[in-house]
């Protein structure tokens, strides 16, 4: 008895699904219009392009309360309680509708967009269903959970709008305290968890409250699903590691990468005045990386870095992500932030740094070349790739990618030769995931880059190299008996 | 049909059912009375499954109110005032989206409820009118033949005109169906209730068949010979005792000619005459919460 319900909120709510697809066919329509370059973009002023994102989000979000409040809840005026209804129907229902007439036009408006932008159908097809399996996991069922513990569509905004809020002051007060959240952001197995998290316990309480109608209950689960969602940002390091290798398409190649301390390549320290970082001290931790061969390249994903003082005081150091090693520059610099207080406390005394890394290790695909000018196709292992002559003496290079950030590096050469002229990694993220983790936008990854100073570009070619996962691994480096004054201050 | 044992809901610091016992015996009309906050709706919400009792239990159709199944809801015919009908729907959509729900739904008493109650099909709900509104709830809780007829302050607010059109469409309904109705319109029910349970202050008073009400209550005017005054002692089943020149005048909620004759010899004076009325469904209801009312402002 799914389709009477089906059909029932569809003559409710036809309008808002129209509108809602319009506002989300807009959005595929500005993404679109950008083409490779993303020119479109630039011709619009960036704010509405930041504000569309969101609001596209909410006004779906909507809608998805209105599916649920057709038949409320928590209300008193439950005219289907006292129907002959059954609730695994009513919330199958609810589920269906929204796959149907939420997710499958913005699914069907990403072919779309996928298919006018020049690829292929496979992955036309692929990187929307991914994303709309992951938007109706990680956002729509919890929606749906929100909307089925709240009176009306305003409570429901309200709730969100202060869970929104609260999570917000949760995330800067713990960027204040200096807390591990911000560097653990780029886990996509956290970002696993917390999406498959959100959708159980949003049908959990879904389940309560449609078949049992506890709604404190239910209001106290969801409370608790948030809470835990957030606690899921602070995953253990190491277990979290753990898993991400153990998933690893070929975890052997990684074994041989080893991490050590390098201190004669020199230590440097850096006061920092301005930013969040103000008031804290920056380390240059040198570091070098053997057992990487070839065009082999290592992404640092995530790193924790803490320093033990003698008294096993442990002191939490920041540091940023996304660093990139080759096989030709082995030495990394590590930054980590040191609050001036602790510095100053702990300066002389002989400590610890204890480095926790989480790595990717890429190997390169077939290498493909096109002419730096006037060229635009689809290449394998990239996506569909334009080039052009910009300003004079530079040579623009756009990508559009179905899916999750390829990772490749490009590479400037001279017409008819192999010589290399310069080469750098191009991609809008440095942090590696299995999988396209985007609730908003759409599926497809943008990347652009620019060469200067090109002399006779028509007559040169663009060549990309592609890489794919290897292995995802861990390592710790331990540097004992150090004191943090040996590093020089510059 | 229905049976309720000791009932109890709060919201917050109001309590609205303090032990409520109500029983509906299979096949009759069942008149749920009560002023206004007296605990009647709150008491049909908790037999409907709409609210959870605090303590007690009910039973509808055999089943347990909090776990009554498709099965028994589809034998369940439910119309209360502000009946969350979808607004945006018009009546033939919502009544095609029910239709599968109800496998003894007749489509043919669906027309002729249609045609009778002078619906218009085509109009979204939320455009009737309230009386209209009240005629579309009742005209989707009808076509299925229910079993059990639960009826919330249908008539309420409702011009006399429609009040008749849907007390004509319940009689017709009436005798196959079990109905339990809450209204005001006491005048209105008074010919269709075969029973009724009066709820003050959250507990039932009484509930009997309407025979044996009638049976007991009389409104009392007695004639005296002299300009009459209210006796010291008044018998407890005498309600609103008054006076108005040389007549005395009550409600005896315990009418018997013997008892009545032994009670009135007591007042002062010769009587002239005696005049035992008997009394409406309204005049009964009126004489017990002006009773209640009285008593209440006593006690404080």
């Amino acid at each position: 008895m799914l389709w009477p319900i089906i059909r029932k909120d569809w003559k409710l709510l036809r309008r808002s699904v129209i509108v809602v697809a319009i506002f989300n066919a807009l959005e595929r329509i500005i993404a679109a219009g950008g083409g490779p370059f993303q020119d479109f973009h630039t011709r619009i002023p960036r704010i509405l392009l930041h504000a569309y994102d969101p609001a596209a989000l909410a006004v779906t979000a909507l809608l998805m309360i209105l599916i649920v409040q057709t038949d409320p809840i928590v209300a008193l005026r439950q005219e289907w309680v006292i129907r002959p209804i059954r609730r695994r129907d009513l919330i199958l229902s609810k589920i269906l509708f929204v796959v149907l007439f939420v997710q499958a036009p913005i699914f069907l408006l990403e072919v779309i967009e996928c298919l006018a932008s020049g690829f292929p159908l496979a992955p036309s097809i692929a990187a929307p269903l991914q994303h709309s399996v992951w938007m109706l996991l990680a956002f729509d069922v919890p929606m749906l959970a929100l909307a089925a513990i709240t009176h009306n569509l305003r409570g429901a905004v309200g709730v969100a709008v202060a869970y929104f809020l609260g999570i917000t002051a949760v995330v800067i007060v713990a960027q204040q305290m200096r807390t591990e959240l911000i560097v653990q952001n780029d886990l996509w197995l956290a970002a696993g968890a917390r999406t498959l998290w959100a959708c159980a316990a949003g049908l959990a309480i879904l389940a309560m409250q449609y078949c049992w109608r506890k709604t404190a209950r239910a209001r106290i689960a969801f409370a608790a699903m948030v809470a835990i969602w957030m606690m899921l940002e602070l995953l253990p390091w190491r277990p979290a590691f753990a898993v991400e290798e153990r998933l690893s398409p070929q975890p052997s190649p990684a074994g041989r990468i080893q991490l050590a301390f390098a201190p004669e390549a020199g230590l440097a320290s850096h006061p920092t005045a301005v930013g969040p970082m103000r008031d804290h001290l920056r380390l240059m931790v040198p570091l070098r990386v053997t057992g990487l061969t070839g065009t082999r390249l290592l992404i640092r994903d995530a790193v924790k870095i803490e320093v033990i003082a003698p008294n096993g005081e442990r002191i939490a150091a920041f540091t940023t992500n996304g660093a990139v090693l080759s096989a030709s520059n082995t030495l990394a610099w590590q930054p980590a932030w040191i609050a001036s207080g602790d510095y100053d406390r702990i300066q002389h005394e002989p400590v610890t740094i204890q480095l926790d890394y989480s790595l990717t290790l890429l190997q390169p695909s077939p290498e493909q070349r096109m002419p730096a000018a006037g060229a635009d196709r689809w290449l394998p292992g990239v996506g569909r790739c334009a080039t052009r002559i910009g300003d004079p003496g530079s040579v623009e290079v756009g990508c559009l990618a179905p899916g999750y950030a390829p990772f490749f590096t490009l590479f400037l050469e001279p017409h008819d030769s192999g010589t290399q002229e310069a080469g750098r990694p191009q991609t809008d993220t440095y942090g590696y995931a299995p999988f396209l983790a985007r609730i908003s936008g759409d599926s497809i990854s943008r990347f652009k880059a620019e060469f200067g100073n090109v002399e006779n570009p028509a007559r040169r070619q663009i060549l990309f190299r592609p890489y794919t996962v290897a292995s995802h691994f861990a390592r710790r480096v331990t540097i004992t008996d150090v004191r943090l004054a040996d590093w020089r201050l510059e | 049909m229905i049976d309720a044992q000791d009932l109890w809901k709060t919201f917050g610091s109001r309590t609205a059912l303090r032990g409520l016992n109500l029983s509906v015996p299979e096949g009759c009309a069942y008149a749920l009375i009560g002023v206004n906050g007296a605990g009647k709706t709150t008491a049909i919400r908790i037999l409907m499954n709409i609210l959870e009792a605090d303590r007690g239990r009910a039973t509808v159709l055999g089943a347990d109110s909090r776990r009554l199944s498709p099965r028994e809801l589809s034998q369940i015919g439910y119309v209360c005032q502000n009946q969350g009908l979808p607004r945006s729907l018009t009546v033939a959509d919502y009544l095609e989206f029910l239709r599968p729900f109800y496998p003894t739904w007749d489509r043919a008493f669906e027309s002729s409820l249609v045609r009778t109650l002078r619906l218009p099909l085509d109009t979204p709900i939320g455009g009737l009118s309230h009386g209209m509104r009240m005629k579309a709830a009742l005209a989707c809780a009808l076509p299925y033949r229910p079993k059990l007829l639960v009826l919330d302050e249908p008539l309420s607010g409702l011009d006399a005109v429609v009040r008749d059109e849907l007390m004509a469409a319940l009689l017709d309904q009436a005798g196959d169906t079990t109905i339990l109705i809450a209204s005001h319109e006491l005048s209105e029910i008074d010919g269709v209730a075969t029973h009724a349970g009066f709820i003050e202050d959250g507990r039932m008073l009484f509930q009997e068949s309407m025979t044996d009400l009638n049976g007991r209550f009389r409104e009392v005017h007695i004639t005296l010979d002299r300009e009459a005054a209210p006796p010291p002692r008044a018998p407890g089943d005498w309600l609103n005792l008054r006076t108005e020149g040389n007549v005395v005048m009550f409600v005896d909620s315990r009418f018997s000619e013997d008892r009545l004759r032994s009670e009135i010899a007591a007042l002062p004076g010769a009587i002239r005459s005696v005049d035992a009325r008997p009394m409406s469904l309204r005049s009964i209801f009126t004489a017990l919460a002006l009773s209640s009312r009285d008593a209440a402002e006593r006690r404080v």
